[in-house]
């Protein structure tokens, strides 16, 4: 032992470095360095460094016996070897290599590695100047597969921990939050145990960040940021880095409780150093995955039918409604689609929506949407003073002794509660969301009937239960049936109106007929119209085919169409009453009475 | 006798509660903004507050019984306060519930039961 640290010690004083090159290193790192200060020696014991090549990365160890890393391993192959040079040489001292050496390599560089050259030559480099190096070869990332070790931000941290660079540590744990979101991601990777994502909530985040950036030596243990949110054990090393509207947390530990050495610290510096750039990468990457996804998801659930074709026509993707029929329309009739270039020569294909079924849908929308919101601010401001009127009016009713002024306030209590109970009903039935409820099936008839009042005054309204009992319940939206019944009961007012002055001779006849053999539900109304004229028979649904002056041509169609939506048909023919008759029929499958 | 603040924008409503109220024995107090509401619950201890959750000066009812915090503990606060809204939503009633609070429905089913459920004081 003793003359080995003297021999060393000797060497030393030559200023002469001793490189021992492990023998499976297929670069030919010992021609390069022949003509240089350097020495290189087949005996390992009188070196006094070690080149060590694994898994394409060169590591410089400063003591052949001890595995202590001082240099980040760069990764290396034959056309980068100019910065390998450079890399030894600023540890090892202010030997630089011969003229001769640069040129015989430049003749092998592309253009590319000439610039990166000449930015090294430049450079003035001292022993510390490794750093420089990593920079300039941070900049190339064609000669740096740096990045290469790196997939993704979830595999990320089990690549740290695999490196040889991480050798002796346990676990890492990335956490990357995305400015002004409420949950971040957090990457956890424990040797043994494996690689876990999980979301947690903004704050936890905020606390280890800040922690974190203020710290100068940037060493931790858990008792300092005790929380539920850390994936590492014991004593660690974090950093953090602000990229791209991201803040990252990016830690490693050891697992243990001895706090990390000064040599692990400065490595762990250098490291991060360079993960600046790496982190940009992934984030790229990660954004272009999630645009690709989001893209993909609105595309799958896409109203209408949508695929990405080549220009040979192959289909790339295709949603959920494009199948084989929708591809053959569009090979026979091109001009149904829509269609967008894309790269590649690939085109996006979007069925042109059926406008029929759409523009019934979208008035329908629209119109109790509005309706909904006026009664919404209706019930608002009217039920309060209303509540108001009442209560005072129920007030003075009972001091009253003059019974005709009682039966007065009395009367005007009971008007403020119908009046309430209007705008409760109407919102009800004009809630702007598909719900459903269990629905009285009579008295929704009947308060459709009152909201049609103003249309339909003077004339005769009945309704006929067939098989049904008072309560009679079913599980549908209210609303939708509602609309219907409301837009049919119209309909049949203005068809009789247009028969003359003379309403009270006619009728509206609203049956219920509980068909329990059938299991459905047969809604119609019939008039005493002039009924509906056999040419219009065919046109009936479609939207905006009117015979009225001021129709829009919409109440049918938007009627056939909520029919359909409620799972149930709607039909039309003669009346007894000699009019039109509408039939609406719903399915009982789910009855509750 | 209880001591009852009404808070009320809706003049009516202010009214007729308040001689509702002290038909049945109740000394009430009303008030109509969120503001003095706060003032008279700083100045005097009431065994019941009533309060209307839309008030004028843009105060909620939520926020009275946020300042009122400052005076009594959540404890007492869920024994003293009712609300009463026009627009009872499943929100509301879960707001109210965190704070413990009664929710009544405007207008009221049964004036009468209203009336019990106003004066009936936890101890």
């Amino acid at each position: 032992m003793e003359n080995q640290s003297y021999s060393r010690a000797q060497k030393a004083e030559t200023n002469r470095s001793i490189i021992f090159i492990e023998d499976d290193c297929p670069l030919p790192v010992e021609e390069i360095l022949s003509n240089t200060k350097y020495e290189v020696t087949k005996n390992k014991s009188e070196a006094s460094h070690t080149l060590k090549y694994q898994n394409g990365r060169l590591f410089l160890l400063n003591d052949s016996s001890s595995m202590n890393l001082f240099s980040s391993g760069l990764p290396c192959n034959r056309s980068n070897l100019l910065a390998l040079l450079k890399l030894i040489e600023s540890h090892l001292g202010e030997v630089s290599p011969s003229e001769e050496k640069t040129n015989l390599l430049k003749k092998n560089l592309t253009n590319q590695q000439r610039r990166l050259l000449k930015n090294i030559n430049k450079k003035h480099l001292h022993p510390s100047g490794f750093e420089d190096v990593c920079k300039l070869t941070d900049e190339i990332r064609e000669i740096d597969d740096f990045y290469s070790h790196f997939d993704s931000l979830h595999t990320l941290p089990r690549s740290i921990i695999e490196m040889d660079l991480f050798n002796g540590f346990e676990s890492s744990q990335l956490i990357v939050h995305q400015k002004g979101k409420m949950f971040c991601d957090t990457y956890v990777y424990q040797s043994g145990v494996g690689e876990q994502h999980k979301i947690i909530p903004v704050e936890g985040f905020n606390t280890i960040f800040s922690l974190v950036k203020k710290s100068k030596s940037k060493k931790f243990n858990q008792s300092s940021l005790l929380k539920d949110d850390l994936g590492v054990l014991g004593t660690f090393m974090a950093n953090v880095f602000s990229i791209k509207n991201h803040d990252i947390v990016f830690i490693v530990s050891q697992n243990g409780f001895l706090p990390p050495t000064k040599s692990e610290i400065g490595l762990f510096d250098k490291f991060c150093s360079r993960m600046g750039s790496v982190f940009n990468f992934l984030l790229e990457r990660n954004q272009v995955s999630e645009k690709s996804q989001n893209i993909n998801i609105f595309l799958m659930n896409y109203p209408y039918a949508a695929a990405i074709l080549t220009n040979k026509d192959q289909i790339l993707f295709k949603n959920r409604l494009f199948d084989e029929e929708t591809f053959y329309d569009y090979i026979n009739f091109p001009e149904k689609f829509i269609s967008w270039k894309l790269i590649k020569d690939h085109q996006l294909l979007i069925k042109k929506p059926d406008t029929a079924k759409n523009i019934s849908d979208i008035y329908h929308y629209q119109r109790v949407s509005l309706l909904g919101e006026l009664l919404n601010t209706l019930q608002h401001e009217l039920s309060n003073p209303l509540f108001g009127l009442k209560l005072t009016a129920d007030l003075l009713e009972g001091e009253q002794d003059d019974s005709e002024v009682a039966e007065t306030l009395s009367d005007i209590a009971n008007n403020c509660s119908r009046c309430q109970g209007i705008i409760r009903n109407f919102s009800y039935l004009y809630q702007d969301e598909s719900f459903t409820d269990h629905v009285e099936v009579h008295s929704l008839v009947k308060e459709t009937l009152t909201l049609t009042k103003s249309e339909s005054r003077q004339i005769l309204k009945e309704i006929n239960k067939h098989n049904l009992p008072e309560d009679f319940t079913i599980e549908t939206n209210p609303t939708w049936l509602s609309q219907v019944l409301f837009n049919l009961i119209v309909n049949s007012s203005q068809a009789i109106k247009t028969l003359g002055d003379d309403f009270k001779s006619h009728k509206i006849i609203i049956d219920l007929v509980h068909n329990s053999d059938a299991k459905e539900l047969e809604i119609s109304v019939s008039d005493s119209g002039p009924g509906i004229p056999e040419v219009n028979k065919e046109n009936i649904f479609t939207p905006f085919y009117t015979t009225k002056d001021k129709g829009t041509g919409l109440g049918l169609s938007i009627c056939n169409n909520l029919c359909h939506k409620l799972g149930g048909r709607l039909n039309h023919g003669k009346s007894k009453l000699g009019g039109a008759k509408f039939t609406l029929i719903i399915p009982l499958a789910r009855i509750e009475s | 006798m209880i001591k009852v603040l009404l808070v009320e924008d809706e003049p009516l409503i202010q009214k007729s509660l308040k001689k509702l109220l002290e038909k049945k024995g109740a000394s009430v107090d009303v008030e109509s903004s969120g503001n003095g509401a706060i003032e008279r619950i700083k100045a005097c201890n009431y065994d019941r507050i009533i309060c209307d959750l839309m008030l004028q000066d843009n105060f909620s009812g939520f926020d009275v019984i946020e300042e009122s915090k400052q005076r009594y503990p959540i404890g007492q606060i869920r024994k003293k306060f009712i609300i009463i809204t026009a627009y009872s939503s499943p929100q509301v009633h879960a707001k109210a519930e965190e704070y413990g609070c009664k929710v009544l429905s405007k207008p009221f089913q049964d004036n009468e039961e209203a009336l019990k459920v106003f004066l009936t004081i936890e101890e």
